[in-house]
């Protein structure tokens, strides 16, 4: 059983637009699609885990209308949920994609409500005691205002406590106290920063040496995308390279396309497949949510043909 | 059809050591009538209800409510919810919890609901842990 954490849940709105200007003055632009959607990385990859059959339950915090909409779409999903309740509503997020330039959307993401002490306790005595029946926890996306910055270190701290696997996918301020408990897997979100650890990923080494500072800390493998020369896999001896070919991709949507590569790595690693393996299966699933309206790519085959077009090289040792 | 066909697989709970104002909150944001009462584990020991809560501040209301007596006073719940909100949710659940398990069939989860007037009843794996609830409402929509 795998236990999602999204503490910072949204309700995600996509608008696909034909135009969109601002001219200086009043515009109103018409969605010729849009698409509506319980979000925020964790319950992504919950519904991506859900899709292929894998049984997980999503934990977070959700408040008001829009929480009680997020809860009632993760059940129709088949997810098992164990959410804390907040006073405050639940953020909604926006995404725009102009026709032609899909691959560049508009994001427009809330911080998300103030969370006080007395829910993160609510918090933790749940989490703890799911930890009783997991195998492996995805800690994924920001924290609201309020939870202090190495609440991941936290969570992940509790797991290995009781033997529990951890994969982590946050970004900015959020990745270096995460990297410090030493997670199993963690992916660092450079959405938003081209630096991990205070290093700016420029090329193939400078993102190499990111990763070395995490595998310090403890962690097992690092995964960092690079749009220039793909996904880079480091463990404590290893480096590995994948290429895809990312010119035959037809791109619809963008969102969610990292949760499903979670996704599609926990559910490969749920199958007894390698982490190296795992990552290739991940990437194939990110790619193919990119093709599809959706966030979730919900057609194995069209994993399966991105999977064909996927690279995996062993790039030396990694303590050289 | 088995009570896995028509189960919610909410793991909404209240643990037995939390103050009846955490479960007031939980049972408003959440808008449930009761949930199950579960220890650190996770296996349920109890089930507590707004019936229950209402009982502990005013254990004559509900008969009141069959007879012609009115509530004299309304600040009267009000002063005795604010004497009781700290104290533990495992004071007031019922403890003699009515469950079932997965592979039930429905028909005899349908008796149990109606012979004990209920409106949830919570699902349990072999170790008595929680894994879901039957509402009255699942079992209406699934005979539809």
């Amino acid at each position: 059983m795998i236990l999602t954490i999204t503490l910072n849940p949204a309700y995600d709105l996509i608008y696909w637009v034909k135009e969109i200007e601002q001219k200086g003055e009043t515009q109103l632009s018409r969605a010729f699609r849009t698409h509506s959607s319980a979000g925020g990385k964790g319950i992504n990859v919950s519904i991506y885990l859900a899709s292929v059959g894998v049984e997980n339950i999503a934990m977070g915090l959700i408040g008001g209308h829009t929480g009680r909409t997020i809860k009632r779409s993760l059940r129709e999903e088949g997810i098992i949920t164990n959410f804390t309740w907040i006073s405050e509503e639940t953020r909604s997020n926006v995404a725009i994609l102009k026709k032609g330039q899909e691959d560049n959307p508009i994001e427009i993401n809330s911080t998300g409500p103030e969370i006080s002490e007395r829910v993160l306790d609510q918090f933790m005595e749940q989490y703890e005691t799911m930890l009783h029946r997991v195998s492996c926890v995805v800690l994924s996306g920001s924290l609201p205002p309020g939870v202090p910055k190495s609440y991941y270190r936290k969570l992940v701290e509790k797991a290995k406590e009781t033997g529990i696997r951890t994969v982590v996918n946050t970004g900015g301020e959020y990745v270096r106290p995460a990297a410090k408990a030493g997670p199993f897997l963690i992916k660092p979100d450079i959405r938003e920063r081209k630096e991990v650890m205070d290093q700016a990923l420029t090329n193939s080494q400078s993102i190499i040496d990111a990763g070395r500072k995490m595998l310090d800390f403890g962690t097992e493998f690092v995964l960092l995308s690079h749009g220039l020369t793909g996904d880079i896999l480091i463990s404590k001896d290893k480096i590995w390279e994948l290429k895809a070919n990312r010119e035959e991709l037809t791109v619809r949507n963008r969102v969610g396309a990292g949760d499903s590569l979670i996704g599609g790595i926990i559910h490969q690693l749920e199958e007894g497949k390698s982490v190296p393996e795992a990552v290739r299966y991940g990437l194939a699933a990110g790619m193919a949510s990119v093709e599809v309206y959706e966030k979730i790519c919900r057609d194995t085959s069209l994993v399966r043909a991105q999977l064909e077009e996927i690279t995996l090289n062993e790039l030396g040792d990694s303590t050289k | 059809m088995r009570v896995k066909d028509i189960m919610t697989r909410d793991l909404t709970a209240v643990r037995e050591n939390q103050s009846l104002k955490a479960l007031i909150f939980l049972l408003e944001k959440s808008e449930l009538s009761g949930v199950p009462v579960i220890d650190k584990r996770g296996t349920v020991v109890g089930f507590i209800s707004e019936r229950d809560v209402i009982q502990a501040a005013l254990p004559n209301y509900f008969e009141m409510l069959r007879t012609a007596s009115y509530l004299p006073d309304i600040n009267q719940l009000s002063r005795r919810l604010e004497e009781i909100k700290e104290d533990p949710v495992s004071e007031y659940m019922v403890e003699d919890v009515i469950s079932v398990d997965e592979d039930e069939e429905d028909i005899h989860v349908a008796d149990l609901i109606i012979r004990n007037e209920l409106n949830r009843v919570p699902v349990v794996d072999e170790d008595g842990m929680l894994t879901g609830i039957v509402q009255r409402i699942d079992l209406l929509g699934a005979l539809l």
